[in-house]
């Protein structure tokens, strides 16, 4: 997946420099002598030669500053800035769109002043690891928090989700924006999941209510490399196939789980080492089957629970808080 | 820190313009590629910098002699960071691309920061202008990308 993007990525760029490159091999007479055996040489050429093919203004020093340096001035700008960059010249297009370890925020006060009064709407998206050089770091938080004044709502959250949207859009390539989204939610966790992320926070809180979402297919399908996933007030679905083969933590919160679900779950997930369970709609009888990796489970605040089976033979830690009596049961346990 | 009995050691770097810097070793050794240098034995009495030179080594210095203090608070230091970015613009150039090849981190970064907020929250035909950007988009590339984030584009400050 990772490699893909990376792949397309790359494409972009290139795509972009090779019609320079081509120049460049045309114009050699005129610009002298270029070395074409070191990479980093060449591509600091290309930018340069690209330049004066532009005619570029010699004063232009912001732009002819190498890549690493624009994209930490740029992962230093709020997204409403990083997307002004992207209309000032083709280069700082290219650059924001191809934006390496930095983590946007969505923001809906910063997006659109401070008037509104909706402190805490907000979705942030890490953006994943350097596409030319070390794709180690991918990770993205999604936080979508809706504590927003009721009258607002519907107008804040459909222009919100448009800039995300958009944003999305100028953020790729054309190839990967092809495919379709029912809703504005699914189409960021396709994004996400495209990516590559390894951490994954959803949070589908309302101030006023507590309404359960569904959670997304793709999340469960595309998701190769998650190791880290957050949930608030979402519904499982555990019928579906998933790959969660990579996970490490799972973290649900306001979760309706009902007998079966968290063992379907589980199943897939081979090197799971910690299980959080809190504040949970729980079966009278909850059972954790873990894999052998399992090493943490924490069950906090859950409602309708009365018994618990526990069973992972390298469980090392288990906490329980809750208010009345539950009978709990080992086996498989060693410590 | 050096202390009183041994003597401060002392390195000689040499500008693109081939002024000789005499600095102690601890100064200059917070600069990455200085201490790689010195660490690979591959530099003997003068350290040979061509890639900065000595109007930008002087503020280097300035800059790595304070941040080798350490009784200077973090407040106090704060400080002196803020002041010490208020240059011009093409000058920040300069340190940035001296900091890059020098690999010093902190200055890098606040040099970043300092040209980050002087786009923050302005129209692009003003950062354009400021930093001579030639725009070489046509007219339609950029009312179709302007059209899309159009939220992007409201509200900028006053040119």
């Amino acid at each position: 997946m990772i490699l893909e993007l990376c792949i397309l990525a790359f494409y972009a760029t290139y795509g972009f420099w090779e019609r320079s490159l081509e120049y460049l091999r045309r114009s050699k007479e005129i610009y002298g002598k270029v070395n074409y055996n070191e990479e980093d040489c060449l591509f600091q050429k290309r930018i340069e030669e690209y330049c004066l093919m532009n005619k570029y203004n010699g004063n232009d020093r912001i732009s002819r500053l190498p890549d690493d340096i624009l994209y930490s001035i740029i992962s230093l700008l709020e997204v409403r800035d990083v997307v002004k960059a992207s209309v000032l010249s083709r280069r700082w297009r290219y650059i924001c769109a191809s934006l390496s370890n930095t983590n946007i925020e969505f923001d809906l006060c910063k997006m659109f002043g401070r008037s509104n009064n909706c402190n805490d709407v907000g979705a942030r998206l890490g953006l994943p690891g350097s596409y030319n050089k070390n794709i180690t770091k991918e990770w993205l938080i999604l936080n979508a928090r809706r504590h927003i004044e009721p009258h607002l709502c519907p107008i804040v959250k459909h222009k919100f989700a448009q800039t995300v949207h958009q944003f999305i859009k100028l953020y790729l390539s054309p190839q990967i924006c092809s495919f379709k989204f029912t809703n504005a939610v699914n189409r960021w966790i396709s994004f996400a999941t495209r990516m590559g992320v390894e951490r994954f926070d959803l949070n589908f809180v309302c101030s006023s209510h507590i309404k359960y979402r569904n959670m997304y297919d793709d999340l469960y399908t595309e998701a190769s490399n998650l190791k880290h996933l957050r949930v608030y007030s979402c519904m499982l679905k555990p019928d579906i196939c998933c790959r969660f083969n990579t996970l490490l933590t799972l973290d649900l919160n306001y979760v309706p789980l009902t007998q079966g679900d968290l063992e379907n779950l589980l199943v897939v997930c081979l090197k799971l080492e910690t299980v959080m369970v809190k504040q949970c709609n729980l079966p009278v009888k909850f059972c954790i089957f873990g894999p052998p990796s399992l090493q943490t489970v924490v069950v906090n605040c859950c409602r309708g629970l009365k018994e618990i089976e526990l069973s992972a033979i390298n469980l090392s830690t288990f906490e329980l808080t809750d208010f009345g009596t539950i009978k709990i049961s080992f086996s498989m346990c060693q410590s | 820190m050096a202390t009183t009995t041994t003597e401060t050691k002392m390195l000689t770097l040499c500008t693109s313009d081939k002024q000789q810097f005499q600095i102690e070793e601890t100064i200059a050794l917070q600069a990455v590629t200085i201490r790689n240098m010195v660490e690979d034995e591959c530099a003997s009495n003068v350290i040979p910098l061509p890639n900065v030179n000595s109007k930008i080594m002087i503020q280097i210095i300035e800059y790595l002699k304070k941040h080798v203090d350490s009784s200077v608070s973090k407040e106090d230091m704060e400080k002196f960071d803020s002041a010490f970015v208020e240059k011009k613009l093409s000058e920040i150039f300069d340190i940035i691309l001296a900091a890059n090849y020098l690999n010093i981190k902190n200055l890098l970064d606040i040099c970043c920061q300092r040209v980050a907020d002087v786009m923050k929250n302005k129209s692009p035909e003003w950062v354009r202008r400021t930093f001579n950007i030639v725009n070489d988009f046509t007219a339609e590339e950029e009312a179709k990308i302007r059209k899309e984030h159009e939220w992007a584009f409201e509200g900028v400050d006053e040119d």
